[in-house]
């Protein structure tokens, strides 16, 4: 667990998993995601990967669907990751700022939304594989899964005056109290004067 | 802040109804701040099965995808394609330029008579199309198409006395085309080496007619200008297989006949190639001949080099296609 400042200078803390993995996860979408613009602006015969029947990475990393908007998906896929590093440090992670915690989201559903349609070209346009374009479509669906449920846990919720039926709001940055999972389990230090 | 207030929670000030209801002071209100992390924990439960519900609907998405396209691949499985055996291939390969030439002189579709194999010419020549210095053959086509499916035979057993073929597979031509279910290669994937000449391929469809392989924009003026008249009849444009031979030649559509073609629907990949290997039907007799072409055209562009011995350019020293008329 790590702090979060709170307003008045009281810290809570937050948990490590989320920026943990998700680190993990975006270390390992930019080395598969720059093998395949390796492969891309080489060659595709380079990818280790079987070209026998249903597993045939060269047959979907040259067909129409690598490239979305005239730029080639691999490399979308890499600039993906590269800029969901920052994202997913523990500073954006601390972070309560609406508009980061948003657009990690959003950013992270427009990458799902781009392996759903990935996935249709494989399975159902192409009807062939690619194993490593798989593994980007596996890293992007986790990553999604923990950015999620990272979000969640990480959030600070404003005290809604008492009222239980009140909506409550996130928080902006450095207002009132962590969340039920982020609670400090010892005595907390001395807010300012 | 005391150590019994682990939420860390300042409260405000006690004026919201539920502080004043429950008259509990301003600061410390067991009850109020038991109802706000009662609250808290509701609303953090409900935001959690929210985002459970997310995950469910993405994952039922992607299973949806994954479930309807392997049973589709499976119950269209002549789409998949195999390696083609390295015995296989050295069979096709095993025909001589010597009866590629008796079949080519024997053939009732010689060269002089198709007239989708054509000398560029010299007025309307573009500049030598080539690859890493040497004269590049350029195949368009496309998985579904039939004609492409038999052109392919003969394109594999002519160049394979220039070079080596490597990963090749065998597909079919689409099953609701005619002719239907052609057994042959597809060239994508594939590579050739050789000292004498380079290749590129461009199979734009797959068998079930989705978007494969795009042309770039050099490719598709080759094809806009040569897949036309006068180098193909004005009702055969735009058609494929198209192959350009260094822009010295270029060819539309299938370079044997139709009977010939018709005789491969339906048939299994390893039946064709014995027939193209030991010569012993109208099939074999075909492929041979129109390989017998494309070899003649392709020692034109090596200065009459191959990669056996001489004797493909020794059987075939002179071109067999001529220029159209007007080019």
């Amino acid at each position: 667990m790590h702090d979060v400042e709170l307003d008045g200078g009281a810290t809570a803390a937050t948990p490590r998993w989320p920026w943990v993995a998700g680190l993990v996860l975006c270390a390992l979408g930019v080395a598969d995601a720059a093998y395949l613009t390796y492969a891309h602006f080489t060659t595709a015969t380079v990818l280790a990967c079987p070209s026998t029947g249903f597993v045939n990475c060269a047959k979907v990393t040259t067909s129409s669907y690598s490239r979305f908007l005239g730029m080639p998906v691999a490399v979308l896929g890499l600039a993906f990751f590269v800029g969901m590093v920052p994202l997913q440090t523990p500073w954006a992670w601390r972070s309560q700022w609406r508009l980061l915690r948003a657009g990690r989201m959003a950013a992270l559903a427009g990458g799902v939304a781009m392996v759903v349609w990935l996935m249709y070209a494989e399975f159902l346009a192409l009807h062939n594989l690619c194993e490593y374009c798989t593994g980007v479509h596996a890293i992007t669906l986790v990553l999604f899964a923990t950015t999620l449920f990272g979000t969640l846990a990480t959030t600070v919720y404003a005290d809604d005056d008492g009222d239980p039926g009140a909506e409550g709001v996130d928080a902006p940055s450095g207002v009132a109290a962590p969340s039920p999972a982020a609670r400090p389990t010892g005595p907390q230090p001395a807010g300012r004067p | 802040m005391t150590t019994d207030n682990p939420t860390a929670v300042p409260p405000r000030s006690g004026t919201g109804k539920g502080a004043s209801a429950s008259k509990v002071p301003p600061r410390g209100g067991q009850a109020r701040k038991g109802r706000q992390s009662s609250f808290r924990a509701r609303r953090r439960r409900r935001n959690q099965l929210v985002a459970g519900g997310v995950i469910g609907l993405v994952v039922i998405v992607v299973a949806v995808v994954v479930a309807v396209g392997l049973s589709s691949s499976s119950s269209s499985g002549a789409s998949a394609a195999a390696p083609v055996p390295a015995a296989t291939l050295t069979s096709v390969e095993s025909v001589t330029p010597d009866v590629m030439a008796a079949a080519q002189a024997g053939s009732a579709t010689k060269a002089p008579n198709l007239p989708i194999a054509v000398a560029v010419g010299s007025q309307q020549a573009p500049a030598a199309l080539t690859s890493g210095g040497k004269p590049e053959v350029l195949y368009m086509g496309a998985e579904y198409c039939p004609y492409c499916a038999g052109e392919r035979w003969a394109m594999v057993l002519a160049m394979s006395k220039f070079g080596t073929w490597s990963n090749l597979h065998s597909i079919a031509s689409a099953a609701d085309d005619n002719p239907a279910a052609i057994p042959t290669f597809t060239f994508l994937g594939s590579s050739y080496t050789s000292d004498l000449l380079s290749f590129t391929s461009v199979e734009m469809q797959t068998v079930d007619r989705k978007p494969l392989q795009n042309p770039t924009a050099a490719q598709q003026a080759l094809l806009s200008k040569f897949d036309n008249a006068p180098y193909v009849p004005s009702g055969a444009a735009g058609g494929i297989p198209f192959v350009d031979l260094a822009n010295s030649s270029v060819q539309d559509g299938l370079g044997f006949n139709s009977t010939a073609e018709t005789a491969l629907q339906h048939q299994s990949f390893s039946s064709v190639a014995s027939q193209v290997a030991n010569q012993s039907s109208q099939v074999g007799g075909s492929i041979a001949a129109e390989a017998g072409v494309l070899v003649s055209n392709l020692c034109k562009l090596t200065g009459g080099k191959d990669a056996v011995g001489g004797a493909a350019c020794k059987a075939f020293p002179t071109p067999l296609t001529q220029p159209p008329a007007g080019a």
